[in-house]
């Protein structure tokens, strides 16, 4: 097994594929996204095929297998920020960073996804940046929100 | 329990517990299916087997419902009907319409379905564009856009094969059946057994077709094309004509191939021969009480790629064999080298064979110029009808014919080894005829044939017990070497074939009406074989005085293959 996942898979039992979710939601926190190699590591110590784990990784949106940027821009798409205008935003995050989802910006700075429901509806539109939630948006608030992430 | 069930006004006695579907197919009611997959756990997928059942609002899919006794069932109500067509009309509004050119073409299942539905046009439009087709591998090309996400071609890899190649990736409307990362089959844990084209009701699986290579080289005035045929191609090619399985069809085929342009068509049967009587020099030699794990039958190229993939632990007890048909594509290489005066290199070994396997072991798929051992292109049985048809043979009006020369002579017990039990029941032949003082278990020989998994036989070699077994299928495979370690059994030689039943099942073969015809292919085998052997076997086979074959030559080495595991 490749070393460099031992110490995260240590802490949960192995050959016990419950466990699965918890893994890939910690190797995320820690990396920003599921390395490759680690699908390999995962799928040796809880006993199931690779193929399975990319299954269940694929399944829900909240995973990814690429690097994104330093500021990961995660727009909700459901229905209720729907209604509240969430179109907008996205027109607009695509006008600031010139970038389509599943892009990052040339000077690795942000990444742009569309998500699903982000569960917080009376809130919308709603955006997370880093895991970190945006309420009622508007196209003045996200360009202050993006300038002030540039002049980090 | 016996309950009596009421289907479409008719009374039927079934035992409680049985799925409707199968109450149905037993008493002659046809429903169409498409997920269904026989001897597996229904999933429920496409619902193309709905039926009616009275009191309940919603139709119900009859393969994974069991029977009440207080169900009024209808089978083919306008309600089942209009359901039924309404479902096929949405996979075809997602399924690719290159029909015309798909290499699946009558046997297509949904067009069989369109057909039976009376599905006439194109209701919905059309959802996806095309997809990328995975051509990584070098024996099983997947497309995307053909896929009716069954789930059979899942379920066979993961739950027979224990392979797990496939799964469904994402979700909802954008759900695709893909391998690990998206990389192709080529580096996830596939095994080439090609099952999964078997089961496929469409032709999102098909094989890497060698097809126009062979066609090219048919037309090459400088090359020298030699045709080399599995037993398992030999017995089903006929199916597809009409003809019975067995010996019948097997001489036809010689001369059908010969009209299109093979010069000489021989079969691999003296090579498996030849093959076993090297491993009954190695069994008697090996000291028995020293090794403890079975020797491994290597001539099956999916097991050997399982075991070299996902158990490297085992490669060294994989017998260090070439396989058969490496032996006689270098023989046939250097005898009709020989005889024609062209050079070695313009001989070319076109391996006719049931296997899709076969495919990663030919010069053609490694794309090196000097073949050495092995043959140079691989043809399924479903290429090889093709190839027939492409060059207008009317079998029918065909001679048997036979290669009567050195290789050509009908191998003795060789055509045993494409079914399941095969290969030891040849070697016990050979151990037979061949070793002093051997002693066979003759009751239990004859346990070795037949449609079962796992088969076991004895024999005294040199005062010491030899123990063989004949496994099919990769998870029976699995479960076998479990049982071994914990009953601490001693199995000497394990037979172990990737395709359930053997090659004669293999993937490689017509993709519809398996069940219907591998009795009828195992029978085949064994009458073909009763006809040409008895069930003796020769005493000696040495090759023609002016070739040689060194023991070095017939070696094989066995590596680790990374893949994405």
């Amino acid at each position: 097994m490749s070393t460099e996942f031992v110490d995260l898979l240590k802490k949960y039992p192995a050959g016990r594929r419950e466990n699965l979710i918890p893994i890939l939601q910690e190797l995320q926190d820690q990396h920003g996204y599921i390395p490759e190699p680690a699908v390999s590591a995962i799928a040796e110590y809880l006993e199931i095929p690779a193929v399975k784990i990319y299954s269940v990784a694929t399944f829900y949106n909240e995973f990814r297998f690429n690097a994104g940027g330093k500021y990961h821009f995660q727009v909700c798409q459901g229905i209720g920020c729907q209604v509240d205008g969430s179109e907008r935003i996205r027109s607009e995050l695509h006008r600031l960073l010139e970038i389509e989802p599943g892009e990052i910006t040339a000077d690795g700075w942000f990444s742009l996804e569309w998500v699903p429901c982000l569960g917080v509806c009376q809130e919308a539109p709603v955006l997370s940046v880093n895991g970190e939630l945006y309420a009622k948006m508007t196209p003045v608030r996200l360009k202050e929100l993006v300038d002030k992430f540039r002049n980090r | 329990m016996m309950i009596e069930i009421d289907v479409n006004g008719r009374k039927i006695k079934t035992q409680k517990g049985e799925l409707i579907l199968d109450v149905l197919k037993d008493n002659g009611i046809h429903v169409p299916t498409l997920c269904n997959l026989e001897g597996f756990k229904p999933s429920g997928a496409c619902r193309i087997c709905v039926v009616e059942v009275e009191g309940r609002s919603d139709l119900v899919p009859s393969c994974s419902y069991f029977v009440e006794e207080w169900m009024k069932i209808r089978t083919h109500s306008a309600r089942v009907i209009k359901a039924r067509k309404t479902i096929l009309e949405l996979l075809l509004s997602n399924h690719d319409d290159g029909c015309l050119s798909c290499d699946r073409g009558r046997w297509c299942k949904l067009h069989e379905l369109s057909f039976e539905l009376n599905v006439t046009e194109r209701k919905y439009g059309r959802l996806t564009g095309r997809k990328k087709i995975d051509n990584t591998s070098q024996s099983i090309i997947r497309d995307p856009a053909k896929c009716i996400l069954c789930s059979r071609c899942v379920r066979v890899c993961e739950e027979m094969q224990y392979v797990a190649a496939l799964d469904f990736l994402k979700r909802g409307s954008r759900t695709e059946v893909g391998t690990v990362l998206d990389k192709g089959l080529n580096y996830s844990s596939c095994i080439s057994c090609g099952q999964c084209i078997q089961v496929c009701p469409t032709g999102a699986l098909r094989e890497k077709s060698h097809l126009d290579q062979v066609g090219a080289l048919l037309q090459d005035k400088a090359k020298v094309p030699v045709a080399l045929i599995d037993p398992a191609v030999f017995v089903t090619l006929g199916e597809f004509f009409g003809y019975k399985a067995g010996p019948e069809f097997s001489s036809i085929l010689i001369n059908a191939l010969k009209r299109i342009g093979f010069q000489r068509v021989y079969g691999t049967g003296w090579g498996m021969e030849f093959q076993a009587g090297k491993l009954v020099e190695m069994l008697t030699e090996r000291n028995q009480e020293e090794n403890n794990s079975p020797l491994i039958l290597s001539e099956c190229p999916s097991v050997v790629k399982y075991i070299s993939q996902s158990r490297p632990g085992l490669l060294p007890s994989l017998v260090p064999l070439k396989p058969a048909s490496q032996i006689m594509a270098h023989l046939l290489r250097e005898m009709t080298s020989k005889q024609t005066g062209k050079e070695v290199s313009d001989i070319s070994i076109v391996y006719l064979t049931s296997c899709t396997a076969a495919k990663n072991d030919t010069s053609a798929a490694l794309k090196i110029k000097e073949s050495g051992f092995l043959p140079d292109f691989s043809l399924t049985t479903r290429e090889a009808y093709r190839l027939i048809r492409l060059y207008g043979i009317d079998v029918e009006s065909l001679n048997p014919e036979f290669q009567e020369d050195f290789f050509g002579v009908g191998a003795k017990s060789g055509h045993l080894s494409a079914i399941s039990g095969g290969n030891v029941e040849m070697l016990t032949r050979i151990i037979q005829t061949r070793v002093p003082n051997a002693k066979l278990n003759g009751e239990k020989a004859g346990k070795l044939r037949g449609i079962k998994d796992v088969k076991e036989t004895t024999c005294e070699l040199n005062g010491k017990k030899l123990t063989m077994a004949s496994i099919s299928s990769i998870a029976q495979f699995e479960s076998y070497l479990k049982e071994i370690r914990n009953k601490q059994k001693k199995i000497d030689l394990l037979e172990v074939m990737a395709c359930q039943h053997g090659c004669i099942n293999g993937g490689g073969q017509p993709c519809r009406g398996a069940e219907r015809n591998l009795r009828n292919r195992t029978k085949g085998i064994l009458e073909w074989d009763e006809r040409y052997s008895g069930i003796q076997t020769r005493d000696h086979l040495d090759l023609p005085s002016e070739m040689n074959l060194s023991d070095a030559d017939c070696k094989a080495v066995f590596s680790p293959r990374q893949i994405t595991k």
